[in-house]
């Protein structure tokens, strides 16, 4: 008698909860079928605020290399990434060297310019770093013959200062991308010390050493 | 015959509306407790570390000036505390809430820079063109800070879109609270001979509710990366994250005391009617 009512109250409980589980379902499909648009839209603009990290994980896992026979990049760093150090030892300079020039990256150390080659691919490099204290105020100190060394994920390169030019900031073309020899340029707003926004560049040519 | 079936028909359209009715209750207090509710907010800055955050922050955006500016970085030291953003958030907190008009003043930052400039330049000999530029970088700062913290259409916006969200939630609560009561009050008269079939029919719902949510936030997890959220700033997103979390764990933990009083019910509700079936085969 007890087992017959507890199996009773076990298949009616049972069968109640199917009965919830049917409403709910009835319910989220009626919704989805009013309102399925609205709601995927929803999701759409709060997935633009919503970074995913599955994607980044994989890209910052791919190794930067060098094919040194076609002196060319394979899978070049990521957008805003840093991928080697500049060291100036003569101006005590050891500053992390980031791919892109953008305000973010030279409020953290020295940028690249996207439009530059990198080294070890054999052409013009375009290096740049603010004037400030922790950056590059002493380039004034710099001399002809002064060594500069760029450590990068994929090799070292070392390069050696032989000219220095006070540039205008419109005259890009004594910057030239070239692709017949290994030029590190690396520039800073010129003078050092002044108060306001710079019109000049104080731009140091190196070439690779063998 | 026919009038059980429409019974039961009847029956089971205002479980469905009790459901509905239910779930919008439900949504409607967390929403009144949580994202409606100014001292939440306040709360959630507070636990975020906010004010500290935002401090480093718009020292950072400060920074970005400096560099290009060719003045020293200590120049920047101490014109803004916690204390001033803390003021200043709870300002704009009150104008969204409350509808107050509140405008962020950068007196003080802008006189501690331009002691810290003066201070600096002591030295110099400054000309009327070095006197101009340092002016326009004080009000250039002082502008800086106010859009980190204002972002000013967004504060008057926001408090438009509060008042409205506000009288809908005034209009539709007594509306579902009065809907609750006329269900409870017509499933009475429907079943008076058998109340134990409404202690049923409640559990019922409250059992869909709960289901409904943890489906609905299990959806929300799947198609939405909460912790990755980036608005308009790190600080102001870790708050914002903070809050939406808050919001689902208040749902998710509301749900079992839900599902498990409405598993009780129906259990409740089908042992009294195993016993009324007994003492009726009794006395046939």
């Amino acid at each position: 008698m007890r087992r017959n009512k507890l199996s009773y109250v076990v298949k009616a409980t049972i069968r109640d909860m199917i009965v919830a589980l049917l409403i709910m379902v009835l319910l989220i499909f009626t919704i989805d079928l009013f309102l399925g648009q609205e709601i995927n839209s929803v999701f759409g603009i709060l997935n633009t605020v919503a970074i995913k990290t599955e994607n980044k994980e994989v890209v910052q896992n791919i190794q930067t290399t060098l094919n040194k026979e076609e002196k060319k990049i394979i899978n070049y760093p990521e957008y805003g990434t840093q991928y080697a150090t500049i060291e100036i030892s003569k101006i005590n300079v050891n500053l992390p060297v980031y791919y892109g020039d953008t305000l973010e990256i030279l409020k953290k150390g020295v940028g690249h310019s996207s439009g530059s080659y990198f080294p070890g691919e054999g052409g013009s490099i375009i290096f740049m770093g603010h004037n400030s204290k922790n950056v590059f105020r002493r380039f004034s100190e710099l001399k002809i013959g002064d060594e500069i060394k760029v450590t990068t994920t994929y090799g070292e390169y070392k390069y050696k200062i032989y000219d220095m030019q006070i540039v205008e900031e419109d005259e890009s073309y004594k910057l030239p991308i070239k692709n017949d020899k290994e030029v590190l340029m690396v520039y800073t707003c010129y003078p050092f010390n002044n108060i306001g926004y710079t019109k000049q560049r104080f731009v140091v040519y190196s070439e690779i050493m063998e | 015959m026919l009038m059980k079936i429409v019974k039961n028909i009847v029956k089971y359209l205002l479980l469905i509306v009790l459901i509905i009715a239910i779930i919008s209750i439900i949504l409607l207090t967390n929403l009144s407790k949580t994202i409606l509710n100014k001292n939440y907010i306040l709360e959630n800055f507070e636990k975020s570390n906010f004010y500290a955050n935002m401090e480093n922050e718009v020292i950072e955006n400060f920074e970005k000036y400096i560099l290009q500016s060719g003045l020293e970085e200590t120049v920047i030291e101490n014109i803004v505390s916690e204390q001033k953003i803390e003021e200043d958030v709870e300002g704009i907190i009150n104008a969204i809430y409350d509808g107050t008009d509140y405008k962020i003043d950068t007196t003080t930052i802008e006189t501690k820079l331009k002691e810290n400039i003066n201070n600096y330049l002591a030295e110099y000999k400054l000309t009327e063109e070095n006197e101009k530029t340092i002016s326009q970088f004080i009000k250039t700062i002082g502008n800086e800070y106010k859009i980190l913290l204002d972002y000013t259409d967004y504060t008057s916006r926001i408090n438009h879109i509060y008042n409205k969200i506000i009288t809908i939630k005034n209009v539709i609560e007594p509306i579902l609270i009065t809907c609750i009561i006329v269900i409870c009050i017509v499933l009475l008269i429907i079943e008076y001979k058998q109340i134990y079939n409404i202690i049923s029919l409640f559990g019922i719902a409250m059992l869909s509710t709960g289901i409904f949510y943890i489906v609905c936030t299990y959806i929300l997890k799947l198609n939405v990366k909460i912790e990755n959220m980036q608005i308009l700033n790190d600080s102001i997103s870790k708050v914002i994250i903070n809050i939406i979390q808050g919001i689902v764990d208040k749902i998710n933990s509301m749900n079992i005391y839900i599902i498990v009083a409405g598993i009780l019910f129906i259990i409740i509700s089908n042992i009294i009617k195993s016993i009324k079936m007994k003492n009726t085969e009794d006395k046939e």
